[in-house]
């Protein structure tokens, strides 16, 4: 079933490819490593035939603009792609005229860490995804699961599957789970309400794990500069070395540099390998750029972002 | 970025840095001074062009490098020299002080005012409040530095 | 290092491994690998550490136990008078027992000799912990299907470089003692162990020489492959792997084998330090000179160098190749770059 809509995939791509003169396709291919798809730059209509399309397609590939800005670029996109591309629209990384999007409906990807945890050594073709389960093939038969139970966190709260302003939206995947019911900040929420030195060991445990290797800032298809305040050297602001100011310094500051502009595509979240809660991070930025400026990132390139804005009546309860 | 070694509890003073714009607040300050009204001697002022200069970096790194508490004071709204500096600054400020007591650090460390270039009396005032205020909580010591943080090499 | 004559074997039961591991501690400086988080990582022994046997192998090296993520190599202190003193790093000569680490990061201990021991100068702080350095290698039963030590000329059951090799066997383990130095070790503990009876003795020589199935290709021919590096310098081939790679550093963070570092000093005006800490030539700021140049500054050129420092310039210099098969960076590269298309790649037929 999935073999069937993802042949049908390609040749509605390979068709726009060829029909719009693109110079090249962003998208997705099988790897041999388990649980896992690469992300591809297809530069032919013949190379799609190895185009791929299934619950491991966890990159997202906005972040892929900013390395190929030149030329007529073909994305293939998720509705966290395409906020992130917004976000690239709105920051005039890349010009809208310059990308045909193709948008698919988003059915939610999987987890790659919560697979592995309940089926240790697990390779992609054990793996059969249809309708709201996952059909996982283990030596003692097969065990059916609920797709929603094993999705990403962040894909769990998402409520904006399907990408808006596509040259091109492809029919839904056989797969896909159900609509979320709860949002990218619901567990930020509780966090706030404990009380102040148990969230500060909170935040102690899990960020002291980090190893400031900024794979999160890598792989963050909104984190663009030449210069990352981190490496910058002359003076510097923090230094490499593995201690809570620096590690404290550093997530403080991506933070706020995320602020009304990240989309919770989740990407920094499961590429960290130490596995750092990054959502309730972002998701904390996330509810109060919401709650304070009524805003939400990514949904209209034409607005101005709200941390490079100001309002006359804007909350000055901090205002001491 | 290490941390100096802390003093005892007894002598111990807040130290506080004060980034002050200098069309306003730093001109309430001076005004205090030649006015000679009397306030705590906790604050190091350093001298800014606008409070919108002043971006989360500066205040994270006055706490990483051994500050107690960190005052950000600039222009009344619709006072700033730069019209609406202080404005953009403010939007960033309230998210950056809600992420911090998220995170757990004590809110009357970062502080936010806006001080005019006649208020040489709310200025003492102020640094008497945020004296008291980041006395009340103690020495910072430091990011992360609570009891489960050795699980790392 | 000498080597005993016949390796003599003993016999650990699996309940007693705690009490086992907690009076090794009193005697040396122990890591064990941990779970921390959801990963497992090599730490130094605590009574409540969560040790964990099972990942194979452990999401992080061992090398952070000779190569520390962070370090500082010595500090030194200014008077008012502007005297500076130096302080030197701390020494000691209890001895620094690895426990549990698979023989893919044992290994790769030989290349970190390479980089820090073998060249014109020796690294002082790493010379001090590899002469401490004493290790219980622990064998592989379940290798991971990305494992490809075999092809890299080791084996889950390879015991090179160990001073004591584990063997997991159903009711314990069987300590395999193959060195004076591992003898030494665990000598004061004899009456942790039996006898090895001869069915056990047999159950493990018999994993042993199986070692485990690899049904991922061919034994690398390094001669063949560095020559091959070299003449595909310029292959399109180097290009779809810049394209996606997000230059992380995620595969050199968790890389045996990688030793890349950099230098910082941290001064102020009544004293500071030296650290040395990870860096990765993934990193674009790593090769970024004062001027703003970047002899490497395209994608490609770092993700060139990364396999040309493993394939080609680490045997030029007769070093050992800079890949030991653990599979890591395949497992983590959000990427999906596997080295070992790299290597199919360049040595086609054999994959
Ligand atoms: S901060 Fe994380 S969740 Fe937000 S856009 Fe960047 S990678 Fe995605
Ligand atoms: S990916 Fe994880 S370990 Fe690496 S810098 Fe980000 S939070 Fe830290
Ligand atoms: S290059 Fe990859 S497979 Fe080879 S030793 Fe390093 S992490 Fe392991
Ligand atoms: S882990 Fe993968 S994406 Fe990251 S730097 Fe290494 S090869 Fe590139
Ligand atoms: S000039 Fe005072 S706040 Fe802008």
């Amino acid at each position: 079933m999935s073999e069937d809509y993802t042949r049908a995939l390609v040749e509605t791509l390979r068709e726009a490819f060829e029909r719009e003169g693109l110079d090249r396709w962003i998208a997705y291919a099988p790897s041999r490593v388990p649980l896992r798809v690469r992300p591809t730059v297809f530069t032919s209509p013949d190379e799609l035939d190895n185009l791929i399309f299934n619950g491991f397609c966890v990159q997202n590939l906005a972040g892929y603009l900013k390395h190929h800005p030149e030329g007529r670029v073909g994305v293939l996109v998720k509705g966290c792609d395409r906020r992130a591309i917004n976000v690239l629209i709105q920051e005039k990384q890349v010009s809208r005229e310059n990308l045909f999007l193709a948008g698919i409906p988003c059915p939610g990807m999987l987890s790659r860490t919560r697979l592995l945890e309940e089926f240790p050594g697990l390779q992609s073709d054990q793996v059969e995804e249809s309708g709201e389960t996952v059909t996982v093939r283990t030596p003692d038969g097969p065990r059916t699961l609920s797709r929603d139970d094993m999705l990403l966190p962040t894909c769990r709260s998402c409520h904006h599957r399907i990408p808006e302003d596509v040259e091109l939206l492809l029919g839904p995947p056989p797969f896909a789970a159900p609509e979320a019911e709860m949002d990218f900040s619901a567990e930020v929420g509780p966090i706030g309400e404990m009380p102040r030195n148990q969230r500060a060991a909170l935040f102690a445990d899990e960020l002291s794990r980090c190893i400031l290797c900024y794979a999160c800032r890598n792989i963050c298809p909104l984190c663009y500069c030449d210069t990352c305040f981190t490496d910058v050297n002359q003076p510097a602001w923090m230094t490499p070395a593995l201690e809570p100011g620096n590690i404290f310094f550093y997530h403080v500051n991506r933070m706020m540099h995320m602020a009304g502009r990240c989309v919770a595509c989740g990407s920094c979240e499961w590429v960290c390998p130490e596995h750092i809660p990054l959502r309730l991070l972002y998701g904390k930025i996330t509810a109060d750029v919401a709650e304070l400026f009524s805003y939400e990132a990514g949904l209209d390139a034409t607005l101005p972002q709200p941390l490079s804005h100001f309002s006359e009546d804007d909350p000055d309860e901090h205002i001491g | 970025m290490e941390r100096t070694p802390q003093v005892a509890k007894e002598a111990w003073e807040p130290r506080i840095v004060a980034f002050l714009c200098r069309w306003c607040s730093y001109a309430g300050a001076d005004l205090a001074g030649v006015s000679r009204l009397s306030y705590p001697p906790t604050t190091r002022v350093i001298l800014v062009p606008c409070s919108s200069r002043i971006s989360p970096y500066h205040i994270t790194k006055a706490l990483m490098a051994g500050a107690d508490g960190v005052l950000v004071s600039g222009c009344h709204p619709g006072d700033c020299h730069y019209l609406t500096g202080n404005l953009v600054a403010r939007r960033k400020f309230i998210v950056l002080k809600r992420l911090l007591a998220y995170l757990g650090i004590e809110e009357a460390r970062v502080l936010f005012s806006w001080i005019s270039a006649s208020e040489g009396e709310e200025f003492a005032e102020l640094i008497r409040e945020i004296t008291e205020k980041v006395r009340a909580v103690g020495p910072f010591r430091g990011f992360l530095r609570e009891e489960t943080r050795d699980t790392h090499v | 290092m000498t080597r005993t004559n016949t390796s003599d074997s003993r016999f650990l039961l699996r309940d007693d491994l705690t009490a086992f591991l907690s009076a090794l501690s009193e005697r040396c400086e122990l890591w064990i690998p941990q779970a921390v988080g959801e990963g497992v990582r090599f730490l130094p022994y605590r009574e409540e550490a969560l040790l964990n046997l099972d990942q194979t192998p452990p999401d992080h090296p061992a090398k952070s136990i000779l190569f520390p993520n962070t370090e500082t190599l010595f500090r030194y202190e200014r008077t008012e008078d502007g005297a500076i003193t130096l302080i030197p790093q701390e020494t000691t000569n209890q001895p620094l027992a690895l426990f549990g680490a698979r023989s893919c990061d044992i290994r790769a201990f030989d290349a970190l000799d390479a980089v820090f021991l073998k060249r014109s100068a020796p690294d002082t702080s790493y010379r001090q912990r590899r002469n401490r350095l004493v290790i219980i290698g622990f064998g592989c039963l379940d290798p991971a299907a990305t494992c490809f030590c075999e092809r890299m000329g080791g084996g889950p059951f390879d015991e090179a470089g160990m001073d004591i090799q584990m063997i997991p066997l159903p009711e314990g383990y069987l300590f395999r003692t193959l060195t004076d130095r591992g003898k030494a070790l665990i000598a004061p503990l004899a009456s942790f162990f039996k006898e090895a009876d001869p069915v056990t003795a047999s159950q493990a020589e018999a994993l042993r020489r199986k070692g485990a199935p690899h049904p991922d290709g061919a034994a690398v021919d390094f001669a063949a492959l560095k020559a091959a590096v070299e003449a595909g310098r310029e292959e399109p081939f180097w290009e779809s792997l810049a394209a996606v790679c997000l230059g992380c550093g995620i595969c050199t963070f968790a890389c045996p084998v990688c030793s890349c570092f950099s230098l910082v000093d941290e001064g102020a005006l009544k004293g500071g330090r030296r650290i040395r800490h990870w860096d990765a030539c993934m990193f674009s700021v790593f090769t970024r000179e004062a001027s703003g140049h970047n002899p490497r500054g395209a994608a490609v050129d770092r993700v060139k160098q990364r396999f040309f420092h493993k394939f080609f310039y680490s045997l030029e210099n007769g070093e050992p190749p800079g890949c030991v098969g653990c599979g890591r960076c395949v497992t983590q590269c959000p990427t999906c770059i596997d080295i070992r298309e790299v290597i199919d790649h360049f040595q086609p037929g054999e994959g």
